[in-house]
């Protein structure tokens, strides 16, 4: 095997967990996560000749996958795995990383692509620039989203989490 | 709900779906696809182009006179 498909390979295999999640995130069903690691992969292998190390593995790897998941997307005109705010259900964090992971999975079921994106992207720990650069979208454009989308799961958690408080 | 404290649960939620090992079998075949894809594309070009030249080259009736020497 040459030696470039060698260290894509590599990559590929190191930040499996981060592809896989990512494609989770945006499609809920286990053929179409499928499909849309296949073209993750794809336009990885694509950008790959012309990624020079310039920018870190982890955000090239953020940077071709959710443009490609948001495109694709995009493309089938359907928002899969979002359902509406309302239809989730939000459970209380007790503090236990379970719950929590629990908690993240059916927050980010709840949000459409960009909003989806840039939530993730924060809690991979990168700031409103950063994400503007990733999203190719303005940075306060990457504010305003942001803001809306706490402030909407702000009043949905604390609703949910006083109906759960009523005996 | 502070979105930070989830930084945690994002990680252990990447970590969960790295557990399954990956077949490497599988994305030499994503990319070996789309090689073999463009391979045919240049063939199937330069394959028209050689047809392309030679049709014109026998149905030129001056080449072909030329070419024979009369």
């Amino acid at each position: 095997m040459e030696l470039k498909k060698r260290d894509f390979l590599q990559i590929i295999n190191d930040n499996r967990g981060t592809i896989r999640s990512l494609c989770r995130a945006y499609y809920a069903h286990q053929e179409d996560q499928k499909d849309a690691f296949q073209d993750v992969v794809l336009q990885l292998w694509k950008s790959f000749g012309s990624f020079r190390g310039e920018a870190e593995i982890n955000t090239w790897i953020y940077r071709v996958s959710l443009n490609t998941l948001l495109s694709k997307v995009r493309r089938e005109k359907r928002t899969v795995a979002a359902e509406p705010l309302d239809a989730t259900h939000i459970y209380i964090a007790n503090g236990r990383a379970d719950d929590n992971v629990e908690l993240l999975a059916q927050m980010l079921q709840s949000l459409q692509g960009l909003d989806k994106a840039i939530v993730i992207l924060y809690l991979e720990g990168y700031r409103n620039k950063e994400i503007g650069e990733i999203l190719k979208i303005s940075q306060s454009n990457v504010g305003t989203r942001f803001n809306r989308v706490k402030a909407q799961l702000k009043s949905k958690f604390n609703h949910q989490s006083h109906e759960s408080k009523r005996p | 709900m502070n979105l930070k404290d989830l930084r945690p649960a994002w990680r252990q939620y990447k970590l969960m779906h790295a557990m399954d090992p990956l077949d490497g079998g599988e994305v030499l075949a994503i990319i070996e696809g789309v090689e073999n894809t463009q391979e045919t594309r240049v063939r199937r070009v330069v394959l028209a182009l050689i047809m392309f030249i030679t049709i014109t080259f026998i149905f030129q009736g001056d080449a072909v006179i030329h070419y024979l020497g009369y």
